[in-house]
């Protein structure tokens, strides 16, 4: 975690996402464009959007984002394979999903789940709290 | 799905069986037959369903290769695209009628292996949820973007309308039997028919394709943009012009569908109409989601649209 765990990481008030480098894996084209507008907005940098895991890996291939908002469902049904990848490679992340929290399986019980539609402002104070290194297990 | 321990003869397995499949995958009927397929009579429950002229899809499954096994032929009346979910629930439905027909004989107890549905009535349950609230972030995300792009507040109604009036059609036929997907050629028709467009306009055809919620959602929505572009500015306004609407499957295992929208005719879109909501979704929208690509020529004889996109492999028929 170089970027992400930097304590003297300027964050103005108005952008408080300066300096953040975001994955969005979504597969609707009107929910991924708003959500990737209104992040950059509060100053975070984004990668992609993405709209499936193929796409994503190939992002991936080039790019080292800070945190992943991840849409666990794409093509129909859910899928953890990237979240694995993803948190193996240190990214936090966070699901976005219209299922159920309690439908994560139990190793990722304790990852940050926001259901559909999404709450802006509440997606933008739990990426402060994905971005806390995880306690090791 | 209990019932099934509580089946005394054949008939009440059958029907026990043929219910479950209907509502948990919203098939017409099911054929079953206890004993497997011989050198002879390799498919008897599939003669037994072609053999009541049924139409539409059907699957059929084999449980166990023991004598005492059962054969199951379920059958689906309209185009229907099998998923992998409801492969796995109709084999562990044949597994459990298999073993039915085995205790009518011998009275043996059957609670054992019907729990095998309960997760997948919880999946069931868990997608329903996932479908609505997905939508419903799509709606507000539409809604939102159409303020940028709007003129008028009557303007931006009467647009808003008319794409929610899209996206409840292929609700509307996705709801009509869960996972039965939605046929290409009733989701073009269906879009002409809510814009008031006569067939003398029309030349609309194409190999059957069944396209899965993902796919009819974006591809409905982009006709309805297509349609409505063509109603204001196109062909579809002007008497005398023509639209035709001609789709194939290509590539070797058929998994591409190439979709050619053609205007012909007097009235011809100005290029300054080009820049809106309806264009960002045949341009973006539909490239982004379905992973195909897209192309607008405007010609000097009216507009062009290709879009292509990939589908799960068709039988050849």
């Amino acid at each position: 975690m170089t970027c992400s765990a930097n304590p003297q990481r300027v964050t103005k008030a108005d952008e408080p996402l300066e300096g953040l480098r975001l994955l969005i894996v979504e597969d609707d084209y009107f929910v991924a464009s708003e959500l990737a507008s209104s992040l950059r907005l509060r100053g975070a940098s984004i990668v992609g959007p993405a709209a499936n895991v193929r796409k994503a890996r190939e992002l991936l291939g080039r790019e080292r984002p800070d945190l992943a908002l991840l849409d666990i469902n794409l093509n129909g049904y859910p899928d953890f394979e990237l979240a694995a990848q993803l948190r193996a490679a240190q990214v936090g992340l966070i699901f976005t999903t219209g299922y159920d929290a309690q439908f994560l399986p139990a190793q990722f019980q304790a990852t940050p789940c926001l259901q559909k539609p999404l709450n802006l402002s509440a997606l933008v104070s739990l990426i402060g709290t994905a971005l806390r290194p995880l306690p090791t297990p | 799905m209990r019932e099934l321990t509580a089946c005394s003869s054949r008939e009440e397995i059958n029907g026990t069986v043929e219910r479950a499949a209907q509502q948990l995958c919203g098939a017409h009927s099911v054929f079953l037959r206890q004993g497997t397929a011989s050198a002879t009579d390799p498919d008897p429950t599939a003669d037994d369903a072609a053999a009541t002229g049924a139409q539409g899809t059907s699957i059929t499954i084999a449980a166990g290769a023991s004598p005492n096994d059962a054969l199951m032929t379920v059958v689906w009346t309209s185009p229907h695209a099998v998923t992998d979910l409801e492969r796995e629930l109709l084999g562990t439905l044949a597994q459990a009628a298999a073993l039915a027909f085995r205790s009518t004989g011998s009275q043996r107890p059957l609670a054992f292996h019907l729990h095998a549905f309960a997760p997948h009535e919880r999946a069931r349950f868990f997608d329903f949820q996932r479908q609505v609230r997905g939508l419903l972030a799509m709606v507000r995300s539409i809604v939102r973007r159409m303020v940028e792009t709007s003129v008028s507040i009557e303007e931006y109604a009467a647009h808003l309308e008319g794409r929610l009036g899209a996206l409840a059609r292929v609700h509307g036929f996705l709801l009509r039997a869960p996972n039965a997907g939605v046929d290409l050629e009733e989701l073009v028709r269906a879009e002409f028919l809510a814009q008031s467009v006569t067939d003398e306009h029309l030349q609309v055809g194409g190999p059957r394709v069944v396209l899965g919620a993902k796919e009819a959602e974006t591809v409905g929505l982009t006709l309805h943009e297509l349609a409505t572009n063509s109603v204001k500015f196109g062909a579809l306004g002007h008497l005398g012009d023509k639209l035709s609407v001609r789709w194939r499957l290509e590539g070797p295992r058929r998994t591409r569908v190439v979709l050619d929208w053609l205007e012909r005719g007097k009235r011809v879109l100005r290029a300054n109409h080009r820049k809106g909501f309806g264009f960002e979704v045949i341009e973006l929208l539909f490239p982004y989601e379905l992973g195909g690509s897209s192309s607008v020529v405007v010609e000097p004889e009216g507009l062009r649209c290709s879009l292509t996109f990939p589908v799960p492999p068709h039988e050849l028929h």
